[in-house]
C-alpha cells in the first residue's frame, strides 16, 4: 500500500508557494522600502511578465503580433526582429533609466570608462541578450529572459512617468496607495485590451533526458519516505498510465542518518563561528546553512546504498512533486543569492542599504538616491517578470488576474516582514507556509481559502506587533 | 427602447453607487480612513438583505443558501432586509474596526482589503451559504409584481394588509418624488433677488409652499406630497395615466432648464462656443466606430480622431488664459451639449434618414416624457394626434428610480448633517492631525470607529439596494474592483464634498453606459478587449483626476456652517451666512 | 500657594540614548513656570511626558495630586466595553469559522466538534486580542488630561491646516453636545445653539488674539505668528488650568509678543497656571515666576528669575562647561 500524503508534502508545497511569492515580495518590498510607495500594481507587473512572455513562446496567440507569426510557435524573419529589438530596446532601456545618454555610455560603473567603451559594452551586452533570445525562440528559456529584460524597462518607466511625478507633488501615503491602485487598474486592463479574455498557456518541451531515458519534469514524481527499524528509504517513484515506475531508491540505515546529522550540524555550528561578526556576502548564518547543506547533500549521495521499499515501516510519508516545483525553488533561491550578493558586494547595493535606512542623509552623502530609485524598480520588474513567467507555467493559465491573486499574500509577506528585503522572503516563507498547511490541516477548508488563511496570519501577526515580525520601532 | 429608459436604468445604478460612495466619502474624505475594503460591507448588505425576502431553502432543488425568511409574517420582506442589512453591514464595519483602526494607513489598507477579500472567498466556498459560486436568484424585488401598471390592478399594503388601487398609488409615490427631487434642485438654484423665472416655478411647483417660511426641504417635501396626491386623484378618477405624466415630465423638464441655464449665465460666449466645439468634436471622434466598416479603422480612426481633440484641448489650456481658467466649465458645458445631441437628436436620425417622420416625433415624444414608457402589449392606449396610437406603461424602473432618488437624497442629507455638526468637525480634524485632537482632550479612536461604523452601515445599505436591482447574486460582483470605483467616484467629485459624491458617480456611469454602448459596434469576439480599455482608460483618468484635479471637480466644500435648512430656520447666529451650497463649483 | 504638578524621578530614553534622566520639580498653583536650559537638556522630552504624550521609563507626575497614569487610565466602565467589543469581535470570527466548518463536515459529530474548538479558539484569541488592543489603547490617552484641565501647545505649530481658524478654535471645547452623533442628528436646535455660543467664543478668542481678521481663512494658509496664536488660543478655548506651552512666542513679532505676555500674565492672575518652555530669554525672565534649569535630562537649579540670572551653574551650562 501507497504511504499517505501528509503534513510533509503540505509543507514542501507551502515552500514552493513560498518560493514565488518571495520573489514578488522581494520586488514589492524594495519599491516600498526605498522608493516608498505601496505599489498596489505588483501583482499585475507578475501578470505583465507572464503575457510578455508569450511573445516568444507562443507568437501566433498574441494578439497584432500574429500577423509575424508563421506557424502557433514560429515566427517569421520579421517577426524574429521585432522580437530582438525589443529585447535589445530592454537592455538598453534599462541602462537607460539608470541616467540617461551617460549611464549608456557608462557614467554608473562607478570607473572612469571612455564614453565609446561604454557604449560598445552596453550594445554588445544588448545584441548578446537579444541573439539569446531570438536563438531560443520559441523555448521557455528564452520566453523568460525576454519578459526579464522587457520588464526591466517597461517597470522604471511607471516610476519616471507616474510615481515620481505625485512624490515631487509631495502627496502623503494613502494618496500614494490610491494611485499605485490605479496604476495596478491601468496595467491590468490594458494587457486585457490586448489579449482579450482567453485563457493562454505556455507550450514547454517537458520532457528531458536524464541518465539514458525520457523523464518528464512537470510530471508529478512521487518520494515515499519510510522509517523502518533498521533505517530511513526514500524512494522516488513516477505513476504514468497506471504504471508505477520505481526511479530511485535511498537507503539510509541508521548510523548513517545519525553520523549525517551530526556532521552537518557541526560543519553548521563552524561555518558560524567562521564567518561571526563578518559582514561579508557570506555571513555567519548564511555559511552556516550553506555548509550543512552541502553536507547533507553529498553525504547523501555517497552514503545512499540501494535499499528495498520495507514492507512494513513504523512511520511512512508521501511527497508529490515534481522536477518543475523543485526547480521554482531553486530558480528563487539562486536570484536570492544574487540579488544577496548585489547588496553585499556592489557599490550599488551599499547605495541601496544607505538609502533605504535614511534618504536624506544618503542624499548628503553625495548617493544618487535618483538612480538608486531606478535600479530598485528595475529590479523589482525582474523579479516580477521570473515570478509572473514562472506561475504561468505552473498554473498552465495565464489570465488577467494571475498576478492579483498573489498580490495579497506578497503583501503579507513584506508587512510580516516589517518592509525590508531579508524580512520579505522570511515573511514570504511563513506565508507561504502558513497557507498550504492551513488548507491541508484545517479539515474543511477548501483551496479557495487560500489567500484569505495569507492575511489571518497578517491580521493575527499585526494585531499582536503592529510594525511586523522584524520590524524595529 | 427608448433613450429615456436607458437613461432612467443609468441614474438608479448612479444612484446605488453615489450611496455606496458616501460610505467612502465619510470614511476617507471625511476621516481620513483609506479603507480598500469598502466593498465588503457592499456584500454584507446584499446578502443579508436577500436572506430576508427569499423563501424557506428547498434541500430538492439545485440551489442552496442558510436562510430564507420571506414567508416568517412582518419579518420577511424588503423593508426589514434593508434596515437588517444596513445595521449588521454597520457592526461588521464596527467590528473591523477594533482591531485594526489603529494600524499604520497603508497597513490598515491593506488588511481591510484581506478582509473583503475574506468575505468574498467565503461566499464563493462555502455552497451551503448563499449557493457558493453560483448565483443566487429566486426573489423578486419589492412591488415587482404590480408592474406595469395596469388601470384596475391592486395592491395589498404590505404591514396594514389593506387593499388599493395598485395603479393611482404606486404612481402618487413615484411622482411625490420625482417632484419633490425636482423641487428641491430648484429650491437650490433659486434666487429671489434676481431669477424671476427660478423664484416663479418654485413657487407655483411646490403649490404656493415657498412663499411661507418653511425651509427647502420642507417645501420640497410639500410640493411633493401635493403633486403626488394630485396625481394620485387624477388617476383614481379616470385612467388620465397620460396627462398625469406629462404633467410630471415637463415640470422636470422645466426645472433642469432653469438649473442648465442658470449655468449658462456664468459662462462667457467664448466658453460656451469651446464648449459647444469640444462637444462636437467629441462626437465626431465617435463616429467611425458605428459607421466604418472595418474594425482596424473603427480603432484607429477614433483613437486618432480622440489623441487630436485631447491635443488640441490640452494645447488650448496651455496658450489660451481664458481657456485654462475655465477649462472645467467648458468641459461641462460640452457634455451638456453632447448629451442634449445624444438624448434628443440622435435618436431620430434613424427614423428620419427612413423617411418615417412620425416615428421620428414618436420617439422625440417618448423621450420628451420620460417619466412615462411607451409601447409593448399592455397598458393604456391613446390616440394622439400627429403619432397615432401610443400604448403608455409605468413600468418598474420609474418606480424603483423614485426610490433610489429618494435614498440617495436621503444619503446625501445625512453626510451634510453629519460633516457640518461639531461631530463632522471631530472628523476632519481627525484627518488633519490625530494629535491635535488628542491634545484637546477628544479620543480619535472613538470617532473613527463611529465613522467606520456609519461609512460601513452605507455601504451595506447600497448593498441591499443593489440585490434589489439586479435581482440575483454572486460573489464575483464583488470584486476589490468595486472599492476601486468607489474611491474613482469619490475621487472625480472631490473627495470631502458631499455634492462631489453624485457628481462622480454619474461621470463614472455616464463613461461606462456610453462605452457599452460603443462596444456594441464591434465584432462579439472583440467586445472584451473594448470592455477591458474602457477600463483601463478609467484608471489613466483617475491618475490625470488625482495629479490635476487632487480636491477633484468641485473642490473643497466648506462645511464650517451648519445645514441651511428649515428645522434651524432659527438660524445659528446673527450675520453669518449659512452657506447651502458647500460646494464651489466655480 | 500649593503644588498643582509634581514630577518626581522622571525618565526617559529613546533606544539607549538617555533623555530625562531623573527630573524633580514642580509647577506651583497659579504662577507662571518657565522651563529651560541648552539644547538635548531634555525640555521637550520632559514636556511630552507631563502632557501624556510620551509614558516614562520611571518616575512620577502627580497632577493636582493624582497620578498621570491613573489620570489617563481607561475606567472600569471603559475596560468593559472594550474587552466586550474585542471579545465580541474574534468570538464571532471564530463562530462563523466553526459554522463553515459544520456546514462542510459530513459527519454532525465532526461540526458539533469544529463549533466547539472554534469557539474556544475565538474566545481564546478574542481575549488576547482585548488585551493588546487595550494595551495599545491605553498608551495613546493623553486626550484624558486635557478633559481635567491639563492642556498643551505643540513647538511646530499643529494647526489643522483644512479648517478655518474659527473651526480651530471651535474644535477645542470640551463635552460639546453636537460631537455626539445622535444629538448632531436629532438635537439640532440645541446643537445649534450650543454652536452660535462657541461661535462667539471663538470669535471673541481671534479678536481677543488680534487675528480675528483672518477668522474664515483656512489655517494651513496663515503666517507663522498667526499660527502660534491660533494654537495658544486653541489651548486656551479648553479653559485648562495648566497650560503647557512649548515655544510660544516663538516667530511672533515683538510687538505682539508684549500683548501675549501681558495676556499670559493677566490669565495668571486670573488664576491660570503656566509651564513655557521658551527660549527667548527676555521673555521667560520677565514673565516666570519660577524657573527650573535642565541640564543633560536633570533638574539643575530652581528659582525665581534674578536667582537664576546670577547663578553660576546655569552659566556652565549653558557655556557647555562641565
Amino acid at each position: 500500500m501507497a504511504p499517505t500524503i501528509g503534513l510533509p508534502n503540505a509543507m514542501l508545497t507551502g515552500l514552493v508557494t513560498g518560493s514565488i511569492i518571495s520573489l514578488g515580495a522581494i520586488g514589492l518590498a524594495l519599491v516600498y522600502d526605498i522608493a516608498e510607495v505601496p505599489n498596489f500594481a505588483h501583482g499585475d507587473l507578475l501578470t505583465l511578465g507572464a503575457y510578455a512572455a508569450l511573445l516568444v513562446n507562443k507568437p501566433g496567440s498574441v494578439p497584432l503580433f500574429d500577423v509575424f507569426a508563421t506557424g502557433p510557435r514560429a515566427v517569421g524573419t520579421a517577426g524574429a526582429g521585432i522580437v530582438f529589438l525589443l529585447s535589445t530596446a530592454g537592455v538598453l532601456g534599462s541602462v537607460y533609466h539608470l541616467g540617461g545618454v551617460r549611464a549608456l555610455k557608462g557614467s554608473w560603473w562607478g570607473i572612469d570608462a571612455p564614453p565609446t567603451v561604454g557604449l560598445g559594452v552596453h550594445a554588445a551586452v544588448a545584441v548578446l541578450v537579444g541573439a539569446l533570445v531570438v536563438a531560443g525562440l520559441p523555448s521557455y528559456p528564452a520566453a523568460l529572459l525576454f519578459a526579464v529584460v522587457l520588464l526591466g524597462a517597461i517597470v522604471p518607466l511607471t516610476e519616471s512617468l507616474v510615481y515620481r511625478k505625485f512624490r515631487e507633488k509631495g502627496v502623503e501615503l494613502a494618496m500614494m496607495l490610491v494611485v499605485s491602485l490605479a496604476m495596478a487598474f491601468v496595467i491590468r486592463f490594458s494587457i486585457q485590451t490586448v489579449f482579450g479574455g482567453d485563457i493562454r498557456f505556455y507550450e514547454v518541451e517537458t520532457t528531458v533526458p536524464v541518465a539514458g531515458r525520457s523523464v518528464d519534469f512537470t510530471f508529478a514524481k512521487f518520494v515515499d519516505f519510510s522509517i523502518a527499524g533498521d533505517g530511513v528509504t526514500a524512494t522516488v517513484l513516477e505513476t504514468r498510465g497506471g504504471e508505477t515506475t520505481q526511479l530511485l531508491a535511498l537507503g539510509y540505515g541508521w548510523l548513517e542518518v545519525v553520523a549525517l546529522l551530526v556532521v552537518a550540524s557541526a560543519v553548521a555550528v563552524a561555518g558560524y563561528r567562521w564567518r561571526r561578526g563578518s559582514a561579508a556576502v557570506v555571513g555567519p548564518r548564511l555559511a552556516a546553512a550553506l555548509g550543512s547543506a552541502a553536507v547533507l547533500l553529498i553525504g547523501g549521495a555517497v552514503l545512499s546504498g540501494g535499499a528495498d521499499v520495507p514492507s512494513d515501516p513504523l512511520v511512512s510519508t508521501r511527497l508529490r512533486t515534481s522536477p518543475l516545483r523543485v526547480g521554482i525553488v531553486c530558480i528563487a533561491l539562486a536570484m536570492m543569492g544574487l540579488l544577496h550578493y548585489l547588496l553585499r558586494a556592489t557599490t550599488l547595493g551599499k547605495a541601496m542599504r544607505a538609502t533605504s535606512d535614511n534618504r536624506d542623509l544618503a542624499m548628503i552623502r553625495g548617493i544618487n538616491t535618483r538612480r538608486v530609485m531606478m535600479v530598485v524598480w528595475i529590479i523589482a520588474g525582474m523579479f516580477a517578470a521570473v515570478a509572473g513567467v514562472l506561475l504561468g507555467f505552473l498554473f498552465s493559465n495565464i489570465t488577467i488576474n494571475l498576478g492579483f491573486f498573489l498580490l495579497l499574500p506578497m503583501f503579507a509577506g513584506v508587512i510580516l516582514g516589517g518592509i525590508s528585503v531579508y524580512g520579505a522572503i522570511l515573511g514570504s516563507y511563513v506565508v507561504g507556509l502558513a497557507m498550504e498547511v492551513a488548507i491541508f490541516a484545517v479539515p474543511g477548508l477548501s483551496a479557495t481559502y487560500r489567500v484569505p488563511v495569507a492575511f489571518v496570519v497578517l491580521l493575527l501577526v499585526l494585531l499582536i506587533k503592529p510594525e511586523g515580525i522584524t520590524g524595529g520601532s | 427602447m427608448a433613450v429615456a429608459d436607458v437613461v432612467i436604468s443609468f441614474v438608479v445604478v448612479v444612484g446605488i453607487y453615489a450611496i455606496l460612495s458616501y460610505g467612502l466619502t465619510l470614511k476617507y474624505g471625511h476621516t481620513g480612513l483609506l479603507d480598500f475594503g469598502h466593498v465588503g460591507f457592499f456584500l454584507v448588505g446584499a446578502y443579508v438583505s436577500v436572506f430576508f425576502v427569499l423563501p424557506p431553502d428547498d434541500p430538492g432543488d439545485f440551489t442552496a443558501y442558510v436562510a430564507g425568511l420571506a414567508d416568517v409574517p412582518v419579518v420577511g420582506n424588503w423593508l426589514v432586509g434593508i434596515v437588517v442589512a444596513t445595521v449588521v453591514a454597520g457592526v461588521i464595519g464596527g467590528l473591523v474596526a477594533l482591531p485594526t483602526i489603529r494600524l499604520r494607513e497603508d497597513y490598515l489598507a491593506i488588511t481591510v482589503l484581506g478582509v473583503s477579500v475574506i468575505f468574498q472567498r467565503f461566499v464563493q466556498a462555502e455552497t451551503w451559504f448563499a449557493n457558493g459560486p453560483d448565483a443566487l436568484r429566486g426573489y423578486s424585488p419589492p412591488l415587482k409584481g404590480n408592474f406595469p401598471l395596469l388601470l384596475n390592478s391592486e395592491l395589498t399594503l404590505p404591514v396594514v394588509g389593506a387593499t388599493v388601487p395598485a395603479t393611482p398609488t404606486l404612481f402618487a409615490v413615484t411622482a411625490a418624488v420625482v417632484w419633490a427631487v425636482a423641487l428641491a434642485v430648484l429650491g437650490g438654484e433659486r434666487d429671489p433677488a434676481t431669477r424671476l423665472p427660478a423664484s416663479s416655478l418654485y413657487f407655483a411647483g411646490s403649490f404656493g409652499a415657498a412663499a411661507g417660511d418653511l425651509g427647502r426641504g420642507r417645501v420640497a417635501a410639500v410640493g411633493g406630497i401635493v403633486a403626488g396626491t394630485l396625481s394620485g386623484g387624477v388617476l383614481l378618477l379616470a385612467d388620465a395615466i397620460l396627462p398625469a405624466g406629462v404633467v410630471v415630465s415637463l415640470f422636470v423638464w422645466a426645472v433642469v432648464l432653469v438649473v442648465v441655464s442658470a449655468r449658462v449665465d456664468r459662462l462667457g460666449r467664448r466658453e460656451w462656443l469651446a464648449g459647444i466645439g469640444l462637444g462636437t468634436g467629441l462626437l465626431v471622434a465617435l463616429l467611425p466606430i458605428p459607421y466604418a466598416g472595418s474594425v482596424a479603422v473603427k480603432i484607429a480612426g477614433t483613437l486618432a480622431l480622440l489623441t487630436a481633440l485631447v491635443g488640441g484641448f490640452y494645447r488650448a489650456v496651455r496658450t489660451r488664459e481664458w481657456f485654462a481658467a475655465g477649462k472645467l466649465r467648458i468641459i461641462g458645458a460640452g457634455s451638456l451639449w453632447f448629451v442634449s445631441v445624444w438624448y434628443f437628436v440622435l435618436p431620430l436620425v434613424g427614423p428620419l434618414a427612413g423617411g418615417d417622420l412620425s416615428g421620428a416625433l414618436r420617439t422625440l415624444f417618448a423621450n420628451l416624457i420620460w417619466a412615462l414608457a411607451f409601447g409593448g402589449d399592455v397598458g393604456v392606449d391613446y390616440l394622439v394626434t400627429g403619432l397615432g396610437r401610443l400604448t403608455v406603461r409605468v413600468d418598474y424602473q420609474r418606480f424603483l428610480l423614485a426610490g433610489v432618488l429618494l435614498f440617495m437624497l436621503g444619503a446625501y442629507y445625512l453626510l451634510e448633517l453629519t460633516a457640518r455638526s461639531p461631530f463632522g468637525r471631530v472628523l476632519r480634524a481627525v484627518r488633519n492631525d490625530e494629535d491635535v485632537v488628542r491634545s484637546l482632550g477628544k479620543d480619535p479612536f472613538v470617532y473613527k470607529v463611529q465613522s467606520m461604523v456609519l461609512g460601513s452601515a452605507l455601504g451595506g445599505f447600497a448593498g441591499a439596494l443593489w440585490a434589489m436591482y439586479t435581482q440575483g447574486l454572486t460573489f464575483v460582483t464583488f470584486a476589490p474592483r468595486v472599492t476601486f470605483i468607489a474611491l474613482l467616484i469619490v475621487f472625480i467629485g472631490g473627495a470631502s464634498n458631499n455634492k462631489g459624491t453624485i457628481l462622480g458617480a454619474a461621470v463614472f456611469w455616464a463613461f461606462q453606459q456610453a462605452t457599452i454602448q460603443l462596444a456594441s459596434f464591434f465584432p462579439p469576439a472583440l467586445r472584451v478587449n473594448v470592455l477591458a480599455f474602457r477600463l483601463a482608460a478609467m484608471g489613466v483618468l483617475f491618475l490625470v483626476v488625482l495629479y490635476y484635479l487632487p480636491d477633484g471637480v468641485l473642490g473643497r466644500a466648506d462645511y464650517s456652517t451648519p445645514i441651511a435648512d428649515g428645522t434651524t430656520a432659527a438660524g445659528p447666529r446673527d450675520g453669518v451666512p449659512a452657506r447651502a451650497d458647500g460646494g464651489d463649483d466655480e | 500657594m500649593s503644588a498643582i504638578l509634581e514630577v518626581e524621578e522622571l525618565r526617559k530614553s529613546f533606544g539607549g540614548i538617555v533623555a530625562v534622566d531623573g527630573a524633580t520639580f514642580d509647577i506651583e498653583s497659579g504662577s507662571i513656570t518657565g522651563l529651560i536650559g541648552p539644547n538635548g537638556a531634555g525640555k521637550t522630552t520632559t514636556f511630552n511626558l507631563i502632557s501624556g504624550f510620551y509614558e516614562p521609563d520611571g518616575g512620577t507626575v502627580r497632577y493636582d495630586g493624582r497620578e498621570l497614569q491613573d489620570l489617563m487610565a481607561p475606567s472600569s466602565d471603559e475596560r468593559l466595553v472594550w474587552g466586550g467589543a474585542s471579545g465580541l469581535t474574534f468570538g464571532s470570527l471564530g463562530g462563523v469559522a466553526a459554522f463553515g466548518l459544520a456546514g462542510l463536515g459530513t459527519a454532525a459529530s465532526l461540526g458539533v466538534g469544529a463549533v466547539g474548538t472554534g469557539l474556544g479558539a475565538g474566545l481564546y484569541v478574542g481575549q488576547e486580542a482585548a488585551k493588546q488592543a487595550y494595551d495599545g489603547h491605553k498608551n495613546s490617552r493623553p486626550f484624558m488630561l486635557a478633559r481635567e484641565g491639563l492642556a498643551r501647545t505643540f513647538q511646530i505649530t499643529r494647526e489643522l491646516g483644512d479648517m478655518t481658524a474659527r473651526e480651530n478654535l471651535m474644535l477645542a471645547p470640551q463635552a460639546q453636545s453636537g460631537e455626539n452623533l445622535v444629538n448632531a442628528w436629532l438635537r439640532r436646535g440645541a446643537v445649534a445653539r450650543e454652536e452660535a455660543d462657541l461661535y462667539d467664543r471663538a470669535t471673541g478668542m481671534l479678536e481677543l488674539l488680534e487675528i480675528d481678521h483672518v477668522a474664515d481663512e483656512r489655517a494651513g494658509n496663515l503666517s507663522g505668528g498667526q499660527r502660534k496664536l491660533l494654537e495658544l488660543g486653541r489651548v486656551l478655548m479648553l479653559d485648562p488650568q495648566l497650560v503647557l506651552l512649548d515655544e510660544p512666542v516663538a516667530g511672533v513679532n515683538p510687538a505682539l509678543t508684549e500683548k501675549l505676555m501681558d495676556r499670559i500674565e493677566t490669565l495668571r492672575d486670573e488664576g491660570y497656571t503656566f509651564c513655557i518652555v521658551e527660549h527667548d530669554m527676555e521673555v521667560i525672565m520677565n514673565l516666570s515666576d519660577t524657573i527650573v534649569v535642565m541640564n543633560e535630562g536633570k533638574k539643575l537649579v530652581q528659582g525665581p528669575p534674578e536667582e537664576i540670572r546670577r547663578n553660576q551653574r546655569v552659566v556652565d551650562a549653558y557655556l557647555g562647561v562641565d
